[in-house]
């Protein structure tokens, strides 16, 4: 039979771990907005009671439960690499778009229209110097206005660059954290189920997901293996593995700790959205070394269909005065993706311009180059469309771009918001319990998923059967 | 009672569509079961609103098709939603055991392959 200090002790006992319980309450309490932090819970543990062997039963204390659950926090760190992505799509084609005058009244459409207009001036009066001249004065314009859309373009590039650097020094720091309590975890056993030291691993983890996708293993020893999708290591048991950031002929490229190129890898987070941008969006305007881009091929069009008509001309009609045309237009030959920003007016006067076309007409040339602002004036160097028409193809391009990344990022906030909403729901409820609710939850989406397409295929056929304004 | 009529029917329908994307909760069950049932409303209107200009060959002014366009805005973004969702369910039913339900070619899942045998999953 337990003798009377031993139900004495075995109360004060109780009493001790209703204070150690309400301890770890108060912890909750106070760490209700770290980052990183989980509820913890503390385990009781019921003591043997043997009233014949003196044993006096009571509680102790057991160890501590981290209501977190690592799959349920990875789904949450997916979704919020894709808002990383989406965000910084949004911010750096936004840079891109307003590179554009989309207003007409400025920028290159607006230097362009006074182009085709000083052309067009030019032919009524093909011998008038003052008319020579404004072409000349015109062109200068739609040089200049080039000149500065790629220069724009070129900034923002090297924005993407610099910010695509501090977004790699940012995700080795945070494998450097990573790393750093793997060292604790081997060295200090408790480290991982310590609430504080978890607190700031899943910290890094979160911040990590903004930043790039990547798989978290935890391992039987505690420690946290990090891998990017293709399976490069950033943190291996004690090791880090540093990323870099490099220039080459495709764009920017990611290389892992041995030189890899793991850019591929790279799909999604902060980083994965300003590779994309730096690599597809921007590339295919500004073009790299081994692409023209569409710039450039539009400022090639331009000069080279301008130039070609000139150079096949005469600057007069008198054949005792006529000289043959000479270019309007110049640029840097032989590096396709440089043709915007070299090009230039040719240093030729008004007196050098060739109104007159190879058959003797005397302003044949003039209404040749004006006739390039009509919508019939496609050039095959433009894949069969006008040079005003491809031109704003690239405008609209960007500004579509921008459109999507920018609808993509309100659109994965309110995605975000619900997952985290769902993991709010299952975190800290037996997983086992949850299973009985799955199957609701999966029907009632699958149904409103059902309506939703109803409501979209209704939606559709009611707008084919109204006419276009 | 006057019946409704096409822009009307448009312009409540948009309404409803929004009033579900607001509300929508995916951790909510009771909540995706009004959803659906204010879409399956706002289905109705616009079924209606087709049928009557069909009918009528009605010239829908442009404010509708614009109604029409928003009202398909947020049909995409609740789509959306709706499919995050029900990824996280699917994932979540497997990480407890349950075999990955059938889809037929719709897309959509079959409840009865949905098995209730259990499966070992160890924590990542």
């Amino acid at each position: 039979m337990p003798s009377l200090s031993a139900s004495y002790a075995a109360a004060a006992n109780a009493l001790s771990v209703v204070e150690e319980a309400l301890e770890v309450t108060q912890n909750n309490v106070d760490n209700s907005t770290t980052p990183g932090y989980a509820r913890q819970t503390l385990e009781l543990e019921a003591q043997p009671l043997d009233i014949a062997g003196g044993e006096a039963g009571g509680v102790a204390a057991g160890g501590l439960q981290d209501s977190r659950n690592v799959w349920l926090e990875d789904q949450v760190q997916s979704q919020t690499s894709l808002l990383g992505q989406y965000t910084a799509q949004a911010q750096t084609t936004s840079s891109i778009q307003a590179a554009f005058d989309v207003t007409g009244t400025g920028g290159v459409s607006a230097a362009l229209s006074g182009l085709f207009q000083d052309f067009s001036a030019w032919s009524e009066t093909p011998s008038d110097s003052t008319a020579r001249q404004n072409v000349l004065n015109g062109a200068q314009n739609v040089a200049q206005s080039i000149n500065t859309l790629s220069n724009s373009l070129s900034q923002s590039g090297s924005q993407i660059d610099s910010n695509i650097d501090n977004t790699v020094t940012q995700i080795n720091a945070l494998a450097g954290q990573i790393q750093q309590y793997n060292v604790e975890c081997l060295d200090n056993a408790g480290t991982g189920t310590d609430p504080g030291a978890q607190a700031q691993l899943y910290s890094a983890l979160d911040s990590l997901s903004s930043l790039t996708n990547f798989s978290a293993v935890r391992q039987s020893d505690g420690t946290i293996t990090i891998l990017l999708s293709g399976g490069s290591p950033l943190v291996a048991e004690t090791n880090q593995y540093n990323i870099q950031a490099v220039p080459t002929a495709a764009g920017d490229a990611i290389l892992d700790s041995n030189g890899n190129d793991i850019t591929s890898q790279v799909a999604s987070g902060q980083l994965g959205g300003l590779l994309d941008v730096r690599n597809n969006t921007l590339a295919s305007i500004v073009g790299t070394s081994t692409s023209q881009g569409t710039l450039n091929q539009f400022a090639q069009a331009l000069a080279d269909t301008v130039n070609g008509i000139l150079e096949n001309g005469k600057t007069s009609s008198d054949p005792s005065t006529a000289a043959a045309g000479s270019a309007l237009f110049t640029y840097t030959p032989g590096v396709p993706n440089e043709v915007a920003s070299s090009l230039a007016v040719s240093g030729i006067d008004e007196s050098q311009l060739a109104p007159v076309d190879q058959n003797g007409n005397a302003n044949g040339n003039c209404n040749q180059l004006a006739a390039l602002a009509n919508s019939t004036a496609t050039l095959p160097s433009l894949g069969g469309m006008t040079l005003t028409g491809f031109y704003g193809q690239i405008a609209a391009n960007a500004g579509s771009v921008n459109q999507n990344a920018t609808a993509n990022q309100t659109s994965q906030q309110e995605t975000l918001a619900q997952v985290q909403n769902l993991r709010d729901q299952a975190s800290g409820v037996d997983l086992d319990q949850e299973a009985a609710q799955v199957l609701q939850f999966q029907r009632a989406y699958q149904s409103v998923a059902e309506v939703l397409t109803v409501l979209n295929t209704l939606a559709d056929s009611l707008l084919t059967m109204m006419p276009e304004y | 009672m006057t019946a409704a009529t096409p822009i009307a029917r448009i312009r409540r329908a948009r309404e409803i569509v929004r009033q579900a994307l607001e509300g929508w909760n995916g951790a909510d069950l009771e909540g995706a079961n009004h959803c659906r049932e204010l879409l399956a409303e706002a289905a109705a209107d616009i079924r209606e609103a087709a049928g009557a200009a069909a009918a009528d060959r009605l010239h829908l002014p442009l404010e509708a098709r614009r109604a029409l366009a928003d009202l398909k805005h947020d049909t995409v973004r609740m789509t959306r939603l709706v499919d995050a969702c029900a990824a996280f369910q699917r994932n979540l039913a497997l990480r407890l055991g349950h075999a990955d339900p059938n889809y037929n070619a719709s897309g959509q899942a079959s409840p009865e392959a949905v098995s209730p045998a259990r499966r070992v999953v160890v924590d990542a």
